[in-house]
């Protein structure tokens, strides 16, 4: 608790007085109150485990063919399970990068997901490393 | 004898791996971040350790090593270090029944009942490392300041491979004597001077001295540090945070505040700020006290300090109230001599708390029988739309008392415009 010098006390005189009226409510309970039920929450649906789940905003279309486009918000949870076939974040040479983690003959690449373009394939080395796992994604469209 | 484990865990270089986790090019780099108001450098990256930069270097003085060395800096973004920590707690939570925070980068656990305590930590460090990204450290023994000086020692010796469990009486004989005794939690500069002047300059020889001249020389404090290297548990764990008794939101400025009506600006946010503290905890002030000063280390222009007081009647967590009573507060602590003031700190502080659950009533309190429900929609816009969407026009807007952040990192975690981007 802070202890602060008070040199100088300031004296307020009697508070005002005014008229006070309060409020009564009356009427029945709602019959419906014991069956209450919280709202849905898609995002706590997909964030299993919110202590090592993480948003980013992804920009660029090279997981399009995975469902991830340009500007959705993916859910990444450091914690979830690194599997082939999997959309993952991945660091390579400093920088972030979400790809589909894939083995061919024993070793492990990060390949797009758009056969629109001709994106490479990227080995893992050892100094790649596997940020996280793509838990979900949410987009929302224009309105009005 | 009964004694319990003990664990502290603690971050390392916490703000800098904080700022690693999204931005994943500062691996391997020097680092640092700066304190409130872009002073001087309160946490340090290895790299900018080994580069010489010490803890609390005033950020003018590195200028030509930050531009020479390519040192990263940043303003800290305590937003992101406070989502950060809980993360962290939250993990240390899956590996024992209690955890006590003791700072934003340290908690103490209760490692009672695990027959391989070194094991646990071992999984308890890779879990927090791979769910939340953060690199922690773990003492245990069987009292506070003891597990402290293991953490310290696995702090400095890698091979310990980032845990020290000093349960061991045997491994505590080995390690105490090359601890000096100014490294122990709770020993200052001044008892170390007198400790040394009497040939105590270890650990293991503090804990070895006598309890009553323990006593004598460093009043029941020093005792008890005495009693805690024996092993000795007199810090409990507390399991509990006790109430709040009293909150204060001070900043500094980054431009000194020269007339009234700035003063008053910062004044109504930091009010503003400490209303919504209160209401965040649920509960009631019963005193506000505004204080505001001159910098102290600048003798040679005119000084003023002033803390003014004043009760809250009703108590209250209502904006509109306290920015009231602190504006009331200032205007009867502001300098009448008409001499060019700078003030370069202004602060609000509560007294006198209670829960709103147990305020007691007064004949006014439906004075305003709308004001919890604009206090609620306030709160509302603010957590929806980000802080300080909607503010008291008393606030101002130029904000030129405003923080200086200059490096500040996006805040990630907590702003949907600042999440981190993925290509």
């Amino acid at each position: 608790m802070p202890i602060h010098r008070i040199t100088q006390p300031v004296i307020e005189h009697c508070p005002p007085m005014r008229l006070v009226s309060i409020p009564v409510s009356a009427g029945f309970p709602s019959p419906a109150a014991d069956d209450l039920e919280g709202e849905i929450d898609p995002i706590a649906w997909v964030v299993r485990r919110p202590s090592s789940t993480f948003w980013w905003r992804v920009e660029g279309d090279c997981l399009a063919d995975a469902g991830i486009l340009d500007g959705d918000l993916i859910a990444v949870d450091r914690d979830g399970t690194r599997r082939v076939g999997r959309a993952v974040l991945a660091v390579v040479d400093g920088s972030v990068t979400a790809k589909i983690l894939r083995k061919k003959n024993g070793r492990y690449y990060l390949a797009p997901a758009n056969s629109a373009t001709n994106y490479p394939d990227i080995e893992m080395t050892p100094s790649s490393e596997i940020w996280g796992v793509i838990a979900g994604v949410v987009r929302r469209y224009e309105l009005g | 004898m009964n004694r319990h484990p003990i664990a502290i865990s603690d971050s390392k270089n916490f703000y800098v791996s904080a700022e690693r986790i999204f931005d994943v090019s500062l691996a391997n780099v020097p680092v640092i971040v700066l304190s409130n108001n872009d002073g001087c450098a309160v946490a340090r990256s290895d790299e900018a350790k080994a580069l010489g930069i010490r803890m609390g270097e005033p950020l003018h003085l590195i200028r030509d090593k930050i531009e020479r060395h390519g040192i990263q800096v940043f303003s800290s973004n305590y937003t992101l270090y406070a989502d950060i920590s809980r993360r962290v707690v939250d993990t240390y939570a899956d590996f024992t029944p209690s955890v006590e925070i003791y700072s934003i980068d340290e908690c103490f656990l209760d490692f009672s009942g695990f027959r391989d305590r070194e094991a646990h930590a071992q999984a308890m460090r890779a879990a927090v490392r791979r769910r939340v990204g953060i690199p922690v450290r773990v003492g245990i023994a069987s009292s506070k300041t003891l597990a402290k000086c293991a953490n310290e020692i696995a702090k400095k010796n890698p091979i310990f491979h980032g845990v020290l469990d000093l349960m061991d009486e045997g491994l505590a004989r080995r390690l105490l004597p090359k601890v000096p005794v100014g490294d122990i939690w709770g020993i200052g500069r001044r008892t170390e001077a007198k400790l040394k002047a009497i040939g105590i300059n270890t650990a293991e020889e503090l804990r070895n001295m006598p309890l009553r001249q323990a006593r004598q020389l460093g009043t029941v404090v020093l005792e008890r540090t005495v009693l805690e290297l024996q092993g000795e548990p007199c810090l409990s764990l507390d399991e509990v945070e006790p109430p709040r008794k009293g909150m204060a939101v001070t900043r500094s400025a980054s431009t000194p505040m020269t007339d009234f009506d700035t003063l008053f600006q910062a004044v109504t946010a930091h009010a503003s700020r400490a209303a919504e503290k209160l209401r965040q905890h649920d509960l009631v002030a019963g005193t506000l006290t505004t204080i505001f000063h001159t910098n102290k280390h600048r003798p040679d222009r005119p000084q003023w300090s002033a803390a003014r007081s004043t009760k809250l009647t009703p108590m209250s967590s209502d904006t509109f109230d306290l920015v009231d009573a602190a504006r009331r507060c200032a205007r009867a602590g502001w300098p009448k001599d008409g001499k060019p003031y700078a003030f370069t700190k202004a602060g609000v502080l509560l007294d006198d708390l209670l829960p709103t659950s147990d305020r007691p009533l007064t004949l006014f309190d439906t004075m305003r029988p709308k004001s919890a429900q604009l206090m609620a929609a306030l709160d509302a816009v603010n957590e929806r739309f980000g802080k300080k969407t909607m503010v008291l026009a008393s606030e101002g807007t130029s904000r030129a008392w405003d923080l200086r952040a200059t490096h500040r990192s996006p805040r990630y975690t907590t702003r949907i415009n600042d999440l981190p981007v993925v290509k």
